[in-house]
């Protein structure tokens, strides 16, 4: 037993030697330069507390991690139901299902660059096809480069254009539940709905939690890509300036690195307490269904 | 197959070691950002710099200015800096004030082949710390006002002449802004430009007003002056009162760049990184003009890159060879044949290989012109921070007048933004 | 085939829609590809039925060379994404294996790499990189396998084995088989699907990357194909066609390789192993 255990080890042991050499040892670098006015092209001295002082009073700091937080809380939510709706709606065997799964798959390869483009056109106000059938349909058509609400609503909509990630998962996934139980619960008098509810998801949820748990992570540490090229961090100014976007303007354009490290361990502080309530979340939703054990 | 599979890792794995090849100890490491013709450019000075037996050059290209200042401090930072790299004097200040530059003075005055006075000295000027030049200018180029001649015959009015009022300018943008198919949205406007603090900038200067207290002395925004407020006024106007520059919505929609090269904007304030893209229109003739004057006299803003060695630059000796061989006579008529810079070094911008008889714009001429009345935005460490925060107050005034403050609270506004960003702030 | 009902046709109608919907940013993509450069944006109308032109992948070669960073991205993907599965699944297979306590720390340990951004890693692995002499190879570049490419593969990996019935690993332990053995004879070949959908995951992540290329390599020579198109991601208004060409070029890989794995997935999804 204990020679097995050894044997274990060693299988993870690559994965930790990776994790001492590329993460810990430069997160730790970085989370000591936090208490630094480092600027990368000097040398640091020490600060103490004074840049986290600063970010406490820095109003662009407090709209970034206000729209963090938004966008994290719809998005997260949004893009699990849309990747398990779809991995679920589209499950049936068949040749139209299979064509529409890798549909809903495709747009998540594209590079963020490229996908970024894709959008300023489909937003464009005045070209846009967005615009265009929402005209033609007699809805409102919002200014999603020009004005606030609408910029964020933009933003949300492109993440979930790239859930093809996640509906890979959860169809992998799916695959793996054993289609016996399924079946039994159907010999029960459970319905469709009643099956998935009862059967399916307790046994998805860790599957769930996981994908919840890296998109929170993506959500608030990645996603300043096409916020960046879509919107410009606006408009109006700070409208889509994400806490990743401040956090890689304060450290690398500004190249005040100090003051960007505080703000990394405020962000992860915030990506922490969030997987945190993720977990608590589903493991009492699992636990009140008491059909499944961790 | 999975055999097979295993192999080919293995073999793929050792290409990968392997490609790495020998180090070559002498080889200058160059880091340079730009649009792809510039690139094309630097690596024609590169293999031109290896053909007369220079030694080798490895260039580190770039695409923008943000991702060239993280992939430079990440690199410094790492101990792993670039033996040189082209820096906006804009962004220079940071670079500096943390004292990652080395001097260049002592191997400017040693050297046989260049000479201080030789280059245009606005642009040396912006590269100076205390008297000692840091880095030496690569390009020197100066906001000008491209237009289309084919509008402006078509609306039967003169070109921009060399002497021009900023009324003469807005009177022909107004006859220049028309709706010609009558569908009540405008198909061609008078004028495009960025509200940016580095165009409205050289109208400030023209009407007697200052940016800042002091240029050698920075410490606050000194926008709060009657003339300055009266410039900025004058600029908010340009979409607010004469409507001779596209809407928000429009600016959003398609670049003034893109407007002007398919016809649809009558003159655009802009540098000389256009010119490569500009020269691919055929369906009118168009061509350059010195910016209008504001007050009495005419003042542009500098845009102008550097070639600067950071102080622990592995290849010093080879570096400044490499540099003396770019900013000569040859390299420099080499980047200036690529159409988008303008040449530092003066003998080679008065020369044909910049001016280009024959290419347009005919008047390239007005870029050095201007050079002897530039001036420059300071080059203190947190610039660029006060640019964006400047800016980002400037675009909402420019666009959205309902909901944007009058000029002097705007001024305020400024002020208050920028404050803690200066030395002493 | 049965004649399809009202509820076929709604059926076959909503995955029209769905389908169309994800694809229109590709279609976007594929479509400015091939417009005139220096062209406004295509309206509406214009999008299928406007001018189009080979200019832009011209204008692509004569720009950027493409011939060396695709040989490298292929290099650097053909080694990582193997050697990052195999990273992950082992990982994963102890975290799952492992008595209870233990695993939690491994699938912890992943779960907070996950939560660091990857900007703040930047300068430390970059000096690394650097003391080790690595800065003018595509090592660093295949670094990244040793965390599995992301430390959500071996959570996903853990979660797909911890699901297989532990009777099989007590017959496969009867048997005298080693862990690793087990790993080999037992956990893979039952989770394909999963191993396949992470494989294609890792695959574009791999493919894809851009700020690893552009932070850690710092010889032109051994950039990959996302950077050397990424010299035109600033460019302006008027060469966008040539960007989203360059694009094109990036993504048509990736896309068959997803298209692949996808058809596998499928399958073992739907039991058709």
């Amino acid at each position: 037993m204990r020679s097995e255990r050894r044997a274990l080890w060693l299988m993870a042991s690559p994965f930790l030697a990776g994790l001492a050499v590329l993460v810990a040892g430069p997160a730790l670098w970085t989370a000591a330069m936090a208490f630094t006015d480092a600027n990368l092209v000097g040398a640091p001295s020490f600060v103490g507390l004074g840049n986290f002082r600063e970010l406490l009073e820095d109003p662009t700091f407090r709209l970034a991690l206000r729209n963090s937080v938004m966008f994290a809380a719809l998005a997260v939510p949004l893009r699990l139901v849309l990747a398990l709706g779809v991995a679920l709606l589209l499950a049936r065997p068949t040749r139209g299902a299979r064509v529409a799964r890798a549909a809903v798959v495709l747009p998540a390869v594209v590079p963020d660059v490229a996908l970024a483009l894709a959008f300023t056109w489909l937003f464009n106000p005045l070209y846009g096809p967005l615009n265009a059938v929402l005209g033609g349909l007699g809805v409102p058509t919002p200014a999603w480069l020009t004005e606030a609400t609408p910029a964020r609503w933009g933003v949300i909509l492109m993440s979930l254009f790239v859930v093809g990630e996640g509906v890979l998962i959860a169809i992998a996934a799916r695959g793996q539940i054993p289609r016996e139980l399924g079946e039994m619960a159907a010999e029960q008098g459970a319905g469709r709905i009643g099956t998935f509810v009862r059967v399916t998801m307790p046994l998805m949820a860790p599957v769930l939690l996981l994908m919840a748990v890296r998109d929170t992570a993506l959500s608030l540490q990645s996603s300043f890509v096409p916020a960046l090229i879509v919107t410009g961090g606006g408009p109006p100014p700070g409208a889509t300036t994400y806490l990743s976007l401040f956090v890689y303007r304060e450290g690398f354009e500004y190249l005040r690195y100090g003051y960007a490290a505080a703000a990394t361990l405020a962000m992860f502080a915030v990506a922490a307490s969030a997987v945190w309530l993720e977990y608590r979340v589903v493991s009492r939703w699992v636990s009140s269904r008491s059909g499944w054990s961790a | 197959m999975r055999r097979a599979l295993v192999a080919f890792v293995v073999v793929a794995l050792a290409a990968a070691c392997t490609a790495a090849g020998p180090q070559d100890r002498a080889e200058v490491r160059v880091m340079v950002a730009g649009d792809p013709e510039e690139l094309l450019a630097y690596r024609a000075v590169a293999d031109a710099y290896a053909a007369a037996g220079g030694g080798p050059v490895q260039l580190l290209e770039i695409e923008a200015r943000d991702a060239l200042i993280s992939r430079l401090s990440t690199a410094i930072a790492a101990g792993n800096p670039p033996d040189l790299f082209l820096l906006n004097y804009r962004y220079y200040g940071q670079f500096r004030e943390a004292g990652a530059l080395a001097s260049m003075q002592g191997r400017l005055d040693d050297s046989e082949s260049l000479d201080a006075d030789a280059f245009f000295p606005a642009a040396m000027e912006a590269f100076r710390d205390g008297g000692e030049q840091t880095c030496v200018p690569q390009n020197a180029a100066s906001l000008v006002l491209y237009y289309n001649a084919g509008l402006f015959a078509d609306a039967g009015i003169d070109t921009p002449p060399d002497d021009w009022t900023w009324d003469d300018m807005v009177a022909a943008a107004r006859t220049l802004t028309t709706d010609d198919d009558g569908d009540g949205t405008v198909d061609v406007y008078g004028l495009g430009v960025e509200p940016e603090i580095i165009r409205v900038a050289p109208f400030i200067w023209s009407g007697g007003g200052e940016v800042v207290n002091d240029d050698d002395d920075p410490r606050w925004l000194a926008m709060d002056s009657v003339k300055a407020a009266v410039a900025l006024q004058a600029f908010l106007e340009l979409r607010q009162f004469h409507g001779v520059v596209p809407t928000d919505e429009e600016a959003e929609s398609e670049d003034l760049e893109t407007r002007f090269l398919r016809g649809g904007l009558a003159m655009l304030m802009e540098s000389r990184k256009v010119v490569p893209t500009f020269r691919t229109i055929e369906g009118f003739d168009w061509d350059v003009a010195a910016l209008p004057r504001l007050g009495p006299e005419p003042v542009s803003i500098l845009h102008s890159d550097a070639y600067c060695m950071p102080v622990d630059a592995a290849h010093p000796d080879e570096a400044w060879r490499f540099l003396e061989f770019a900013l000569g006579p040859e390299g420099q008529a080499i980047t200036a044949g690529a159409g988008r810079t303008v040449p530092s070094l003066m003998s080679v911008a008065s020369s044909e290989a910049f001016l280009t008889p024959g290419a347009e714009p005919s008047n390239s001429q007005v870029f050095l012109d201007q050079l002897t009345s530039v001036r420059s935005v300071p080059n203190i460490a947190r610039w660029p921070e006060i640019e964006d925060a400047v800016n980002a107050l400037l675009e909402e005034a420019f666009y959205e007048p309902a909901i944007a403050p009058e000029t002097p609270e705007l001024i305020a506004a400024m002020q208050f933004a920028t404050d803690p960003l200066f030395p002493g702030g | 085939m049965v004649a399809p009902g009202r509820a076929g046709v709604v059926r076959t109608a909503a995955l029209v829609v769905v389908a169309a919907l994800f694809l229109a940013p590709l279609i976007l993509l594929l479509v400015g590809s091939f417009r005139p450069v220096g062209l406004p944006p295509p309206r509406v109308g214009e999008l299928l039925g406007g001018p189009w032109s080979l200019d832009s992948y011209r204008r692509l070669f004569e720009l950027v060379p493409l011939a060396a960073p695709a040989l490298n991205s292929l290099l650097v993907a053909a080694i990582t994404v193997p050697i990052g599965l195999l990273v992950a699944s082992w990982a994963g297979f102890a975290a799952a294996r492992l008595p209870s306590r233990q695993g939690a720390f491994l699938a912890a340990s992943a779960v907070i790499v996950l939560l660091i951004p990857v900007t703040s890693l930047f300068v430390g692995r970059l000096t690394i990189f650097r003391t080790a002499g690595l800065t003018d190879t595509l090592i660093p570049l295949i670094a990244t396998s040793l965390i599995g490419v992301s430390p959500a593969f071996v959570l996903v990996f853990a979660w797909s084995y911890r699901r297989l019935p532990s009777e099989l690993f007590d017959i496969a332990s009867e048997f005298g088989l080693s862990p690793l053995g087990m790993w080999w004879r037992v956990a893979l070949p039952l989770t394909r699907g999963v191993t396949a959908a992470i494989a294609a995951i890792a695959f574009v992540l791999t493919w894809n990357d851009y700020l690893g290329p552009l932070i850690y390599v710092s010889d032109q020579r051994r950039a990959t194909l996302p950077l050397a198109v990424g010299t035109l991601a600033a460019s302006d208004g008027p060469r966008q066609p040539i960007m989203l060409a360059g694009a094109v070029i990036v993504v048509v890989p990736a896309l068959a390789v997803a298209l692949v794995v996808m058809r596998r997935v499928s399958r073992v999804a739907e039991g058709r192993r």
